[in-house]
Order: C-alpha cells, then sequence, then structure tokens
C-alpha cells in the first residue's frame, strides 16, 4: 500500500490523535485545513524514505544545488515541482546520507530493520467501535519475539531527550497504539523499538526498547484520546479548551509559586 | 559515646519498657497505646543513633516502634532493616535469617549450599528444625540458574557477590514458605532491586539476541 493509499484510507491515526491534546478544536482545525509540511517534517521524512525504501527515493525527491533565488535555482525547482518531487537542499541531502551510513554501519539496527516495512494496519477498537489505523517502519522477529522498529530522526538521541521527546510528541501512544493495532489486526503480540538517529554528524544512534510502564502510560493516554475522539464524533462537538460543558477554568498558582503566599 | 547519647539511650529503653509487646499492644485501638508508641516514636526521631533516614520524621519511628512490638524485637532492628526502595518498605536480606530465628519456631537454622561455585549449579537454600514436631525442614534451593532465568542477574550484585544474594535469597523464599508471617507482607531489599530491572532485561534480552544472532554470522 503506498503513502497516498495509506493517507486516504479510512481510520485515525496517532497523529491526528495527538492532536487532541491540544483541544478537540485544534484536532479539527489542521485537519480541515491540512499546512505544508514543516522543513524539519520534510527531512524526516527524506530519511525514513532514504533508510526504508532507497529505491524510492530518486522517485520522491530531488536535490537542489544551488540558491532557490537565483534564476537557475529558480528553473530546477520548478523542473521538480512539475514531476512532483519534493526539493532538499545539499546540506539536508548531505546530513541524509550521514544518516544512512551511520545505519548501514550498525549491524544491530541493520538487523532490527531487516524485516517487512511499511506495513499498515487497520481495526476497529474494541471500546469505542472507531476504526484506526497505522503503518509500521518496520518489523522482524528476533528470537522469539515480534518486533515492531520505529525509526525516528532527532536532534538529541540521548535516552533522557528522548523521553521527553516522547512524552512531547506522543510517541509512547505511538508505541501502544501500533502494538495494540498488530494484536487487534493480526493476533500477534509485539515489543515495540525506537532506532533514534542524530540528524548532525557524528549521527549518533540509540537503540530504544520501550519498558512496561512506557507502553501502559502509552496505552492510557491512547485509551484517553481514542475515547475523547469518539465522544466528539458522537456529539459532532469540536470544544476549545472549556470542553463539551463550556466549563471554566481555575487560574492557579503552580505549587512552588503558591508556597509563597500560603 | 558522648554523656548525651547514653542519656538518650537510657530514656529510650525506659520508654520501650512501657510498650506492651505482641497481641498486647493494639495501637490502633487502645489511646493510651497509641499515646505511648507516639512518645516512643517523637523521641527516637529526634535521636541522632536512629539511622538518618527516621531521624526528623516520627511517623515512621511511629510504624518502626509499632513493628517491633508485634514482632517482639526492638524497634531499632526494625530502624535499621526496614528501607523505602522503589516506593516499596522493604526488609534488608540479612534481616530475613535474622527473623527466621527471632520467631521462635525453628532452631539450628542454617544455609546450605549446593553445586559449584562459579557455575550456574550454585545454589543454597535454608534448612532449618521445625521447634513444633522436631522435624528437618527445607527451603526451596535458589540457584544461579534460577537467578539467570529469572532475569534477577541484571541486578549488578548477582555479579558481584552472587554467593551473598544467594543466602539472601534463600532465606527469603524459606520465610515466604515456613513463617511468611515473620516477613509481615513485606519484600526483602533484595527481591524489590531483582523485580524492578526486569525492563532492563527485556532490552538486554534484546542485544543478547541480536549479539548471538550477528556474531553468529
Amino acid at each position: 500500500m503506498t503513502e497516498k493509499e495509506y493517507n486516504a484510507a479510512p481510520g485515525v491515526r496517532r497523529s491526528a490523535l495527538w492532536k487532541l491534546t491540544k483541544s478537540p478544536a485544534h484536532f479539527k482545525w489542521e485537519l480541515e485545513h491540512p499546512t505544508e509540511p514543516t522543513s524539519a517534517l520534510i527531512f524526516g521524512s527524506a530519511a525514513h524514505c532514504a533508510v526504508l525504501t532507497p529505491g524510492l527515493f530518486k522517485e520522491q525527491y530531488a536535490v537542489i544545488d544551488c540558491d532557490l533565488r537565483t534564476k537557475e535555482g529558480k528553473a530546477a525547482k520548478q523542473a521538480a515541482l512539475e514531476t512532483g518531487k519534493i526539493l532538499l537542499s545539499k546540506d539536508d541531502f548531505e546530513r541524509i546520507n550521514g544518516i544512512v551510513q551511520s545505519v548501514q554501519s550498525n549491524p544491530y539496527v541493520m538487523r532490527l530493520l531487516n524485516g517487512p516495512h511499511e506495513q499498515a494496519y487497520f481495526w476497529t477498537d474494541d471500546i469505542t467501535g472507531e476504526s484506526c489505523k497505522c503503518r509500521t517502519d518496520a518489523e522482524t522477529d528476533v528470537g522469539e519475539q515480534h518486533y515492531i522498529v520505529d525509526l525516528k530522526t532527532c536532534n538529541d538521541a540521548s535516552t533522557e531527550q528522548f523521553m521527553r521527546d516522547a512524552m512531547k510528541y506522543g510517541y509512547h501512544v505511538q508505541a501502544a497504539m501500533y502494538t495494540e493495532g498488530k494484536r487487534l489486526a493480526t493476533g500477534t503480540e509485539s515489543a515495540f523499538v525506537f532506532v533514534c538517529v542524530e540528524k548532525d554528524p557524528p549521527y549518533a544512534i540509540n537503540i530504544l526498547q520501550c519498558d512496561d510502564a512506557f507502553m501502559l502510560k502509552g496505552m492510557d493516554d491512547y485509551r484517553y484520546l481514542c475515547g475523547l475522539y469518539h465522544e466528539c464524533v458522537q456529539r459532532n462537538e469540536w470544544p476549545g479548551y472549556t470542553g463539551f460543558d463550556g466549563e471554566i477554568n481555575t487560574l492557579e498558582l503552580p505549587a512552588w509559586l503558591r508556597k509563597a503566599v500560603e | 559515646m558522648s554523656e548525651t547519647a547514653i542519656t538518650v539511650q537510657e530514656q529510650q529503653e525506659q520508654l520501650l519498657s512501657n510498650i506492651p509487646s505482641g497481641a498486647a499492644l493494639n495501637v490502633w485501638q487502645d489511646k493510651k497505646a497509641f499515646d505511648q508508641v507516639a512518645r516512643v516514636a517523637n523521641m527516637l526521631s529526634k535521636s541522632t543513633i536512629v539511622p538518618q533516614n527516621y531521624q526528623g520524621k516520627p511517623e515512621d519511628c511511629f510504624i518502626a516502634v509499632e513493628m517491633a512490638a508485634r514482632m517482639n524485637t526492638s524497634p531499632i532492628f526494625i530502624m535499621q532493616n526496614l528501607y523505602v526502595v522503589k516506593g516499596k518498605p522493604s526488609w534488608a536480606g540479612q534481616a530475613c535469617m535474622a527473623m527466621i530465628n527471632a520467631c521462635g519456631k525453628f532452631k539450628s537454622v542454617k544455609h546450605v549450599y549446593t553445586g559449584t561455585k562459579g557455575t550456574d549449579t550454585r545454589g543454597c537454600y535454608v534448612t532449618a528444625v521445625r521447634v513444633s514436631d522436631g522435624e528437618t525442614v527445607n527451603g526451596t534451593e535458589v540457584t544461579m540458574k534460577m537467578a539467570k532465568d529469572e532475569s534477577w542477574i541484571t541486578n549488578s550484585k548477582w555479579k558481584n557477590m552472587p554467593e551473598q544474594m544467594l543466602g539472601y535469597r534463600a532465606a527469603s523464599f524459606f520465610a515466604r514458605m515456613y513463617c511468611p508471617e515473620a516477613l509481615m507482607g513485606l519484600q526483602t531489599y533484595e527481591e524489590v532491586l531483582d523485580a524492578e530491572p526486569q525492563q532492563k532485561t527485556t532490552a538486554q534480552r534484546l542485544t543478547e539476541a541480536l549479539k548471538a544472532e550477528t556474531e553468529g554470522k
């Protein structure tokens, strides 16, 4: 299944669900007003493509080795856009090469990525009845355990920073949702591993396997978000910060400041 | 020991002697007993002789005194052997043997080591003579293979002092089987730590499996 077909297929995906954490209103707005992908997102997708599906890289990306403001640059940009390709600067391309080389020189990462790529799963959430979908980067069996492997390009791949990023961007929900989707769609129980590669030299790699607590937190948040999504769909209401009942929130000092006045 | 310390200790001993022990103490129903234990706890919390994690914490000292009375032992023993590990109150490994001895149900309690030292066959169990019927009872044997299979081995102490860990674990196994009430439902420090790194173990298992595969090629 191509990315286009997957995008068009019915079902709510993790990245969309995660937008509900801001508010249902934001979720709906972004769904109805898709914005152009940011340069960071383009870079991440290109790196993904170069590592996981290198055969498609040339078809999908064009590298521009000149200033886009010049006549030559404008012409090159136009030529690329006409073929439907996404533009990458030479600097980005070099960094993507660095990432590919770093990945290829790590035998554990190569082993983990040695399995079917971009597998799509569709399932019906058994509690809310909502349709959900996910697409795994790679899957493999090591020993008797099945692993879902997700490649992440990051500025800082240290375990501590990645944990902070995970909570900020909902990677724990991804881990829980993907393993749950795989289980419901195929009956296979999986463990979840992140392969994190830094975007800049020395393109350091970290391999992180999610622990039980991480998965539980992910499952809790997935359940909550799926429930909230279901509620919004049922009511056809997409509230901002005041919730379905228009509640007024209390503006309270954080604990460390409250001490000063108590 | 300074004069002040001696005075504090004497006062503690005097106060402690007023506390009834075992079933006679019910601080949760008897106000007099509660007040007495609270006074002792307050006094102990001000002492610099009690372990640091109890100093200035009369509530924790209260629990220690109450537990000591129920177990017919000294609050100081409780304080020296009861830690909070990963949010759980847990007995020090060495306390387990002491509690088996102190519960009064057994005599001639000792560790028996088996197998070859330094190998997976190395094991340990606790054996004792039950006072009530004079029968010899043996606890479950704990082996290095079991430690590996159960992934306790990720706790570095199993690598650095395996004999000691086998002994601690054998004692807690014995106590769990023959005198669980002696542990008052709490785990030992080693049990909590051994159970804790299971997740690291999962990652470690993956590392080992990948290592085996990639080196095997």
